[in-house]
């Protein structure tokens, strides 16, 4: 009966507590370190929008065939339908590249001095927010809670099913 | 015990430090703090504005936009580099993280401007961009770099501003100090600075009652010891001293005249050394950040 005590505790404990770290990861992802907003999550909208920006300019140059747009507005596209925090990340480390190719695209193109400056001003905000994201606590809490799945932890995290969550550094 | 102690003390001293490390190196922020031209590009007239300036934006709303010039950023990317000095200096009010670098590094022909995490609303680095392009770029280009700074200088300072509601103080900041304008002007103070600072205070307050509490469980603590029960009882003489008193202490000396003071002012920090190379003739007590910190967007020269 002790036995099965103390296995029931381990079993129940080690779950708690990889789960508290996994919600932990996610709050910060959702919320912010601080709670205030300022976070991983919001970063990626913005960038997912100012791509759809960049997508309103290049129609306005481009032919609706152009290759660089039709990838990038099918990143945005899988970018919003993600489930998890892997999925949205994963998609919006697709989704950079093709912004930026889309905008080396268009500085081919005779673009208007507004234009020019909408391009620029996309992609400085793009990078901008990349950047943030990189910098964020997230990338450490994410950590955290990886570093919970190796080791002991780990067999305990493979069999509830905990997945490591992906990291922006 | 002791020794576990003052593992835990160093721990939480080494806690205390920031948490991002990245191994870049930033100079250390001038006395003037507002503007430290180490590259030697900025003229005295237009340090003098960045800091009369600044000196009311942060007595009004607790923002600071800091120019800074360096020569080569050491291999650094622009950016990081403008985070890790954003932070370290602390630019900004600790509660709005209202602050705004803008950092030239000449000799890489490069420029960035980073702001804090409370301004990212109002100021997004896709507007810093604009703003950089059409009134720093030009000037830049050009190496007219005092003249682009002055420029994107006082637009950064109106769009803080008016996010702020500031009432215009007009240019005569000087004169209103020394002597007053004709016009009487308005203040309105969106929010009391006075509580941050004391906050603020109350922080390295809270801190040092920490550090204090730790080392008096080490003493006491390290008073402790196994106890010792003596083998023999003492005796104690009730109503007899034990020890004859000793002989009466010599009189003080008689009391010297004080020499008299030779220097007038005390405090402050008027200090003739400044981290630029030129020197100016603004003067003022030692300015600092006031705690702010940046999530590290910004935004930096097109290319």
């Amino acid at each position: 009966m002790l036995l099965l005590a103390v296995l029931f505790g381990v079993f129940f404990g080690s779950y708690r507590s990889l789960h508290r770290y996994e919600q932990k990861a996610e709050r910060v992802f959702y919320s912010g370190v601080e709670e205030d907003g300022l976070c991983v999550s919001s970063d990626l909208n913005v960038i997912a929008g100012e791509g759809n920006n960049m997508l309103t300019v290049a129609k306005r140059y481009l032919p609706d065939s152009e290759e660089t747009a039709a990838a990038l507005n099918e990143s945005i596209l899988s970018f919003h339908s993600a489930k998890d925090i892997n999925g949205k990340i994963a998609c919006a480390l697709e989704m950079i590249p093709r912004i930026e190719a889309l905008a080396g695209r268009l500085q081919e193109e005779d673009l208007s001095g507004k234009d020019r400056d909408y391009l620029f001003s996309q992609l400085a905000e793009v990078a901008s927010r990349e950047r943030t994201a990189r910098l964020d606590g997230y990338n450490d809490t994410a950590k955290e809670y990886n570093d919970q799945l190796t080791g002991f932890g780990g067999w305990m995290a493979k069999f509830y099913h905990f997945q490591p969550l992906t990291t922006l550094r | 015990m002791k020794k576990i102690i003052s593992v835990l003390l160093a721990c939480l001293f080494a806690l205390s430090l920031p948490a991002f490390a990245c191994g870049i190196e930033v100079p250390k922020p001038t006395e003037l703090f507002y503007v430290a031209d180490y590259a030697d590009v900025l003229s005295e007239e237009t340090e003098t504005e960045i800091v009369s300036k600044n000196d009311v934006l942060y007595q009004q709303t607790g923002a600071q936009i800091v120019v800074v010039t360096v020569d080569f950023l050491d291999g650094n990317d622009i950016g990081d580099y403008a985070y890790r000095l954003f932070n370290d200096w602390e630019i900004g009010s600790e509660e709005k993280n209202n602050g705004l670098l803008l950092l030239l590094a000449i000799g890489e022909e490069n420029y960035y401007a980073l702001q804090g995490k409370g301004l990212e609303d109002r100021i997004s680095s896709g507007d810093l961009d604009q703003i950089l392009y059409d009134y720093l770029e030009e000037d830049f280009a050009a190496e007219d770099y005092d003249a682009g700074v002055q420029k994107v200088f006082s637009v950064f300072y109106d769009e803080i501003s008016s996010y702020y509601e500031m009432s215009d103080m007009g240019d005569s900041i000087g004169s209103s100090v020394i002597g007053g304008s004709d016009e009487p002007t308005q203040i309105i103070v969106k929010q009391p600075f006075f509580f941050g600072t004391f906050f603020r205070v109350l922080k390295y307050l809270g801190i040092a009652v920490l550090v204090i509490v730790i080392l008096v469980l080490i003493s006491v603590f390290g008073r402790r010891g196994p106890r010792r029960y003596p083998r023999y009882r003492t005796t104690r003489y009730r109503g007899f001293p034990r020890r004859r008193p000793g002989p009466p202490p010599p009189p003080p000396p008689p009391s010297r005249p004080s020499p008299p003071r030779m220097g007038g002012f005390g405090g402050g920090g008027r200090s003739s050394s400044l981290g630029s190379r030129r020197r100016s003739s603004f003067s003022g007590g030692r300015r600092s950040g006031g705690g702010g910190s940046s999530r590290g967007g910004g935004a930096g020269r097109r290319r």
